[in-house]
């Protein structure tokens, strides 16, 4: 079981004499542990547990040596992309890595344990990514015991189940130049990335999942998400991003940006004509690079909210808050183009 | 606390060649020495551990080399190297200037100073 953990851990990495030394240091140093904790009477759980816990910040220590492995096509998929115009994925674990291949070719590469759970497959225009629910998962579950004691161990060893069996792979998806679909991506604690490739329309929603989309083009780019992170840098006519406490990035151009957010901080850079932003307690930090945008609103409660407009925009600010701190350094125009109305209850507002 | 954890991943070098003091030793080993001399208060990730490492065999303050366990993963054993001692004595020099230096600054160690003398001399 070690072993598995710290082969999933090395799965994509490029192995040369380096990485097979860390491989090999980093196994025995697990395997020690375990069979110390063990030896001491703790349960199997209990020790693999210990030994993921030691492992943390592994990924980040790896990351170099990661292998493009679907890159060059290796142990991936090559598809018929004819006539493909658009793109489904419901996945769980899974995580989704879009890219351009480069070519005309259509290549999808499943990596990580469980990839026999993923199916991809073609129904009419649509390419479909589908992950399947494993057994194990409808089968795991807890139970609330007589003591707090049980049903919390009862809920570790769920959760040490789901962590083991959901512990998500990847699939890679290689889109041929020209192609720019419609796409629909959702997956519940798999992470969402979307890199140059342009689309028509972009449509993600996880729920723990992290959103990435960069170096693209879309007519519309939304987002919905409750706990993930969202980090957009693209240009769109439309942008919508929803969050419960995920944060939110965005960088680029669109026409019109609706942020909403309860507890997520907001950080908008880039040209844009219009904006609309509510949050709860989220924060707001917006860099508005044009000077010819017409209008921001924002609404929160809490959150603090700061725009930073180019010098020469001519603005009207229409600022209300309860018992928050205004301050404003931009000299207000008497002929505006631009409307900045923020409205908050606690939190300062800033515009400079 | 994470000011704590921030003071602690500066000396993480510091501690590993200290350890290697008392002879050569592998990662778990010396993880399992860090939890017992700090009362299990203290232990470094893997990650830290391997960059640490890495970084230590590079700068020439310690060597590696391979156990011979007969079965499963084989350890990899560090030794202290001259430069790693001479290392070792510097930070344990920044280390007491900063810890003089913070015990003035944040527990007014001067007047903890003179109140000592008083009690002294009450006694």
């Amino acid at each position: 079981m070690v072993s598995k953990i710290v082969n999933l851990l090395f799965a994509d990495i490029e192995e040369n004499e380096e990485t097979a030394a860390l491989r090999e240091e980093v196994l025995n140093n697990c395997q020690e542990r375990y069979d110390d904790l063990i030896a001491q009477g703790r349960s199997e759980d209990e020790a693999l547990d210990a030994v993921v816990e030691s492992l943390h910040g592994m990924e980040e220590v790896l990351a170099p040596y990661r292998r493009q492995r679907a890159a060059d096509g290796e142990e991936g998929t090559r598809l018929n992309a004819d006539g493909i115009r658009k793109v489904r994925a419901s996945l769980f674990s899974f995580s989704l890595d879009v890219r351009p291949s480069g070519d005309a070719s259509l290549h999808a590469a499943v990596e990580g344990a469980g990839s026999e759970r993923i199916h991809v497959e073609r129904e009419g225009d649509t390419l479909v990514l589908r992950e399947e629910r494993t057994e194990h998962m409808t089968n795991v579950s807890f139970t609330i015991g007589d003591s707090i004691q049980e049903t919390f161990a009862s809920l570790k060893n769920f959760f040490g189940q789901v962590r083991r069996e959901m512990s998500g792979g990847k699939i890679t998806l290689l889109l041929p130049e020209g192609l720019c679909p419609d796409a629909e991506l959702n997956a519940a604690s798999g992470d969402i990335f979307w890199t140059g490739c342009s689309a028509e329309v972009l449509r993600v929603s996880t729920a723990s999942g992290d959103v990435e989309a960069e170096e693209m083009r879309a007519a519309e780019v939304s987002v919905k998400t409750a706990s993930g992170d969202v980090r957009l840098e693209c240009g769109a006519d439309r942008v919508t991003v929803e969050s419960l406490s995920g944060d939110i990035e965005w960088r680029g151009s669109c026409q019109d940006l609706r942020v909403k957010t309860t507890s997520g901080d907001i950080e908008a850079e880039g040209s844009l004509k219009t904006a609309a932003v509510n949050s709860v307690s989220g924060d707001l930090s917006m860099d508005v690079e044009n000077a010819d945008a017409r209008e921001i609103t924002v609404r929160t409660t809490s959150g603090d909210v700061r725009i930073f407009v180019p010098d020469e925009a001519k603005v009207q600010f229409v600022p209300h808050t309860v018992v928050g701190d205004v301050s404003c350094s931009q000299v207000l125009s008497t002929d505006p183009t631009l409307v900045i109305r923020v409205n908050t209850v606690s939190g300062d507002i800033k515009v400079k | 606390m994470s000011l704590t954890a921030d003071l602690l991943r500066g000396y993480t070098d510091a501690i590993l060649l200290r350890l290697l003091t008392a002879g050569e030793s592998y990662g778990y080993e010396m993880n399992q020495e860090l939890a017992r001399i700090s009362g299990g208060r203290f232990e470094l990730k893997e990650a830290t551990l391997y960059t640490a490492f890495r970084r230590l065999e590079e700068s020439g303050c310690i060597t590696a080399r391979w156990g011979d366990e007969k079965s499963g993963a084989r350890r990899r054993y560090y030794a202290l190297t001259p430069a790693g001692r001479e290392r070792l004595a510097q930070e344990q020099r920044a280390w007491e200037e900063t810890r003089e230096l913070l015990d003035l600054l944040l527990l007014d160690g001067a007047s903890f100073a003179d109140d000592m003398e008083e009690d002294r001399v009450i006694w």
